[in-house]
């Protein structure tokens, strides 16, 4: 068996290969240029229809619809994750009935759109206009942003109930099994260290769902709520400027974007002792 | 490509795509705003003019609950199809 005494010499580089012009690299580049053109234009009509006059006339009226529009979501979102905490544990105990019923409660919220859920309140409740007069609650129904935070609320705890469950259920069964080990109480072991865990998991949907409620909200300016939407409407309508939508666009972009960066800031933290 | 990539990738994608295709579905309701004759316009139509608000709007959730319902079930039923093959480990 022989072996070499001397290194290899360097050999050159291998020459770099020609990258052919196929026809997928055509389409690509002309997909990029329709975008690139479009976002150009897009600038370019913003640049030349700016006007500050409209800015100062309409501008303060996009900020009240912003704090409707943040009231909105956040109330709908607290509210809703209290009422997905009975939802949840329906969903996952043993009593056959009780989970049926919250299973069919989330699908109908998780299966019809929420627009057909909001005017099913907000013009179907008025069907029973007597029925509510009766009990008092009708002023609250007549209200628009009532029936839209009603709806919110229930849609949002469906989906919040579903989260909750699935991150519940992601803990592995060696969790409970090690909490009964050490004798744990069963309330002791789940707030202790199922729920912690759980919650991990559970952070990142939650924000998706925020987010959601924030750009689904858009749809109560249908039902006369000047949220946003509703206020970049009534704008629009008085001055038929295009670039309104793209102000409001401009304004749920940097609430999302907001909530995104606090998210990944919030769960950096959280999950700081699973990192090496 | 075809025999080999395409079918592994379609077992992954396919829960996504399910899941892009049932938000979608909900989305077209908003179609109704910008006055597409669709089920939400309809029936807000029908609503108005025979002042029963609350059948017709649930009738709406209804249609969308039993499109929901057939096409998860068509999903499932792909997604049994395209794992066919693990069935048998």
């Amino acid at each position: 068996m022989s072996h070499r005494e001397t290194m290899l010499p360097a050999l050159p580089a291998p020459p770099e290969a020609l990258r052919r012009f196929t026809a997928s690299r055509l389409i690509g580049n002309i997909a990029l240029g329709i975008w690139l053109a479009a976002s150009v234009g897009i600038f370019l009509f913003v640049v030349e229809s700016w006007s500050v006059e409209k800015l100062t006339k309409y501008g303060p009226s996009f900020i009240s619809g912003l704090g409707v529009t943040l009231t909105l979501v956040s109330i709908s979102v607290v509210l809703g994750g209290i009422l997905s905490l009975p939802l949840a544990y329906a969903r996952m105990t043993k009593n056959k009935a009780l989970s049926w019923i919250a299973y069919i409660y989330v699908y109908f919220f998780r299966g019809t759109p929420l627009i057909t859920q909001l005017f099913l309140v907000y013009y179907g409740f008025g069907s029973f206009r007597p029925y509510l007069e009766a009990v008092g609650l009708w002023t609250l129904f007549r209200d628009a942003w009532f029936c839209a935070l009603l709806t919110f609320t229930l849609n949002t705890a469906a989906y919040q109930a579903e989260i909750l469950r699935g991150a519940i259920q992601s803990v592995p069964r060696g969790q409970h099994e090690g909490a009964a080990a050490l004798g744990l109480p069963k309330r002791i072991a789940f707030f202790k260290i199922i729920l912690p865990q759980a919650m991990i998991v559970a952070l990142r949907p939650y924000g998706n769902e925020i987010i959601l409620m924030i750009k689904g909200s858009a749809i109560v300016a249908i039902v006369t709520v000047f949220d946003l939407m509703g206020e970049t409407r009534r704008a629009f309508s008085r001055t038929y400027d295009f670039q309104m939508y793209l102000w409001a666009a401009v304004l749920y972009l940097i609430m999302v974007e907001i909530l995104r960066n606090l998210w990944a800031w919030i769960e950096d933290r959280l999950t700081r002792h699973l990192k090496r | 490509m075809r025999l080999i990539i395409l079918p592994q990738l379609v077992r992954i994608a396919l829960p996504g795509l399910g899941n892009l295709w049932m938000a979608l579905l909900k989305d077209t309701a908003l179609v109704s705003v910008i006055g597409l004759p669709d089920i939400l316009r309809q029936t807000g139509v029908a609503a108005r003019v025979t002042k029963h608000a609350f059948e017709f709007f649930s009738l709406a959730c209804l249609l969308f609950l039993i499109l929901a319902m057939a096409s998860s079930l068509v999903f499932s039923a792909l997604e049994r199809w395209t794992k066919r093959s693990e069935v048998a480990r």
